[in-house]
């Protein structure tokens, strides 16, 4: 009896290992890796990916791992994986158009740009023109820079070329001169009319009591509140001047957002793939 | 029954094994408070030339005599005098003065509100190095995104 107990123990546990190797078989692996994928937990998938390359060699696996790394904007990782892709692949030609665009999601232009230059397929060009956004030169003519895209996209890129080629700048140089004529005039000139109302109003008070002063032969007071109505006066001009730099920034943020985020939505005129359903 | 007796042993080590909880959890001190920018403050006399040790020589007096009895009034992080030391620091003393007096104009307005983006204790973010007339040193950030470091 002792012995039939101890023996269907010892089957339980053999059993119970038995089936916890096959939740970890690679065929399981798999699908939950997949799983994983397809519910955007990038990170989580690639470790089971992994854990797959230990079981077998497939270019499936390393092209999403290298997908996965994209998604999570961890783009050195998805250089990588994207460039070990062998040329015999089946994704070899994938995985090229997901390296330049990863290129150019990183902001690594320059590379994208030298790499680019010469190549004459449509996917290629495209990127390269769209990096042209990004940077300030090498912005081609508008017909040569439309053609390679789809006709019913092409109103929305040469809106964006045209905001790209008259970019709306405002002059540093005209906010402080007219900061200098009239104080807080410049900030208003660049929207921020709270800020000019606030510097017409110390310039002048200080500028009031400076003259008040010296009306009443007060000439230590009049010295001083001159003096520090002359570094709102000359702060207010400077202010102008680094406000509209501020603004001009704002504008290439702005613009960058935007372009970014549609070609997020458009995935950068690349055709799609099936893998997240 | 020895069989029996082992088996049981064995178990029990095993559920002792598994007990992971041996350290008893305790409550944490937590304050609900927001954090002081006094407390971030740097009161040292530390200086790279003589002109910035003047400076901060000011800066520490006011600091101790008017601002931390004053309160935390100031609406921006770093604070206007803060700011001044900053501003010097990146510049020179004429140039950071007219930084300065620009920031005090900015403060003066009442209707700031949603100019700036913020740090995590609500004031405004607005360092010194956008201001420097380096268009390299500006990092545009959008109005009323929170900034993690202040």
């Amino acid at each position: 009896m002792k012995k039939i107990s101890l023996l269907l123990l010892l089957f339980l546990s053999s059993s119970q290992s038995q089936i916890l190797n096959e939740l970890h078989s690679p065929e399981n692996i798999r699908k939950f890796a997949d799983y994983l994928f397809a519910e955007k937990d990038y990170l989580r998938s690639v470790f089971e990916y992994e854990r797959l390359t230990g079981y077998e060699f497939n270019d499936t696996i390393q092209f999403k791992i290298a997908l996965a790394y994209q998604y999570m904007e961890k783009n050195d990782l998805a250089l990588e994986k994207f460039s070990d892709i062998k040329s015999k692949s089946v994704f070899y030609e994938e995985s090229k158009r997901e390296y330049y665009k990863t290129l150019l999601q990183s902001g690594s232009y320059e590379d994208l740009q030298s790499s680019l230059i010469n190549k004459d397929e449509k996917d290629f060009q495209r990127l390269l023109y769209l990096s042209y956004l990004f940077t300030s030169n090498g912005l081609p003519d508008k017909q040569v820079f439309s053609e390679p895209f789809p006709l019913d996209e092409q109103e929305k890129i040469l809106y964006f070329y045209n905001q790209k080629k008259e970019s709306p700048y405002k002059s540093s140089l005209l906010s402080g001169l007219i900061s200098a004529l009239i104080p807080g005039s410049g900030k208003i000139y660049l929207g921020e009319i709270g800020d000019g109302i606030a510097a017409f109003l110390a310039s002048s008070l200080f500028a009031f009591l400076s003259y008040d002063n010296f009306s009443a032969d007060h000439n230590f007071r009049g010295w001083l509140f001159a003096g520090i109505g002359f570094f709102f006066y000359a702060g207010n001009i400077y202010g102008s001047v680094a406000a509209a730099q501020i603004y001009n920034a704002k504008v290439d943020y702005e613009f960058n957002a935007n372009l970014r985020e549609y070609l997020q939505n458009k995935n950068y005129f690349l055709p799609g793939n099936d893998f997240i359903k | 029954m020895k069989l029996f007796f082992v088996i049981i042993f064995i178990s029990s080590l095993l559920t002792l094994q598994a007990q992971t909880d041996l350290e008893k959890w305790d409550k944490t001190e937590f304050s609900y408070g927001l954090e002081d920018n006094f407390r971030h403050r740097d009161y040292s006399f530390e200086s790279d030339n003589a002109g910035e040790f003047i400076l901060k020589s000011f800066a520490n007096g006011y600091w101790f005599f008017i601002s931390d009895v004053d309160g935390d009034n100031c609406p921006f992080r770093p604070s206007c005098s803060a700011f001044f030391l900053d501003a010097v620091k990146e510049t020179n003393i004429f140039q950071g003065s007219l930084m300065f007096f620009d920031r005090f104009t900015r403060d003066l307005n009442i209707f700031k509100k949603g100019n700036y983006p913020r740090v995590q204790t609500g004031h405004y973010y607005d360092p010194a190095n956008l201001y420097t007339l380096s268009k390299d040193k500006i990092n545009f950030i959008p109005p009323n995104e929170i900034v993690n470091s202040e």
